[in-house]
């Protein structure tokens, strides 16, 4: 009986080391082939995330230190008013509340233009290219962010004086979506232009 | 460069479509996030404290005799999301990519909320965060999540695209 089941673990043995050999074979050719496929996303997505981690942890360090986030206000707020002024609607800043004749606010972080332009940082620095066409990108799409979101802020200014009723709707859903969407435009744009378009060339 | 353009006209489109409509939804979805995290909280053993009001989630603690809004920017990044991804020129598996991105950002919804539960019943520096500072790590996820998932679909395309070139 002894001898019989001995023979019958001998046997099974090899089977179980063939079996577990042609788990790890597969699994290993599958990650492989998964990181094949996806490697360049996964690629941008832990350099994208870090990027944002970084600038979220430099940013709270700032405004708790050195008090960025109210010269970013104060700043946002200046240019608004001057935006409103050249409009003719008589934009004044009193620290970080805009006053016009049209519509009053007070600036706050996320009135800034600062979220978009980190995501959008993070988004260029993430993209396979070489510095130099980052760089392109950086000093091109942060101003051009600065701007649309200058033109969020006016026409918000206009919306609250001539339809007080969608306000909350236009401020809170549809221009926070819209100033994302440019950022990505942007990035799109910096892609095509510098990134693509640098590439066909060196081929 | 035509392809982006008609993306652009799209996603715009989309984006002030989805926008105002959003708001009639905003009870549904906030509610069934309310739902979902008072079934985890009392998993935890804790009172459920999350109630709707109007757009928003309400946190209530009875113990500290707290109530507060929660920070949910009206949770825009949902239908900013879809309009990213239905814009996406020459797309597969666009309603598959649309609910796994929803599910991702229902998720982190979920988490921030969760997250705020935690801090606001913490006694630990967390917890003293102010709004403000607690508005770059909650709200921010509204902005990240689409546009990561935007980037990875047009890097995506553009790996099959070089694939398919001779």
């Amino acid at each position: 009986m002894a001898r019989k089941k001995h023979k019958h673990t001998h046997k099974e043995q090899p089977a179980l080391e063939q079996r577990f050999d042609q788990f790890v074979t597969t699994t290993v050719t599958r990650l492989h082939n998964f990181w094949q496929r996806n490697g360049v996303i996964l690629r941008a997505w832990t350099v994208f995330a870090a990027m944002i981690a970084l600038f979220t942890t430099l940013l709270l360090v700032l405004n708790l230190y050195t008090g960025f986030d109210d010269w970013l206000n104060r700043a946002t707020a200046a240019m608004l008013a001057g935006a409103l002024w050249l409009l003719g609607a008589g934009g004044q800043t009193v620290g970080t509340i805009v006053t016009s004749k049209v519509f009053s606010a007070e600036i706050i972080t996320e009135c800034t233009a600062i979220f978009p332009i980190m995501i959008f940082l993070a988004a260029v620095i993430a993209h396979p290219s070489r510095w130099k066409q980052k760089l392109w990108g950086i000093v091109l799409g942060v101003p051009a962010i600065v701007f649309v979101n200058l033109i969020r802020l006016v026409s918000l200014f206009y919306i609250g004086y001539w339809f007080p009723s969608i306000f909350e709707t236009a401020h809170l859903l549809v221009w926070q979506s819209l100033i994302i969407f440019f950022a990505v435009l942007f990035w799109l744009v910096w892609v095509e232009l510098f990134v693509h378009r640098g590439q066909v060339q060196h081929a | 460069m035509r392809e982006l353009m008609r993306w652009s006209a799209r996603t715009l489109v989309s984006i002030v479509l989805l926008g105002a409509l959003w708001p009639w939804a905003v009870p549904f979805y906030a509610g069934f996030l309310a739902g979902l995290g008072n079934s985890t909280l009392t998993l935890w053993a804790c009172l459920p404290l999350l109630s709707l009001k109007d757009r928003d989630i309400l946190l209530t603690v009875p113990a500290l005799h707290i109530q507060v809004t929660t920070v949910t920017a009206s949770f825009y990044g949902v239908p900013l999301l879809v309009a990213l991804v239905w814009a996406v020129p020459a797309l597969s598996r666009r309603m598959r990519l649309s609910l796994l991105g929803l599910g991702a950002m229902a998720l982190f919804h979920w988490l921030n909320l969760l997250g705020q539960v935690g801090m606001l019943l913490s006694n630990s520096w967390l917890g003293k965060l102010s709004s403000e500072q607690l508005f770059v790590l909650s709200a921010l996820g509204d902005m990240l999540l689409p546009t990561l998932f935007c980037i990875s679909l047009v890097l995506r395309n553009r790996k099959s695209f070089e694939e398919a070139r001779p």
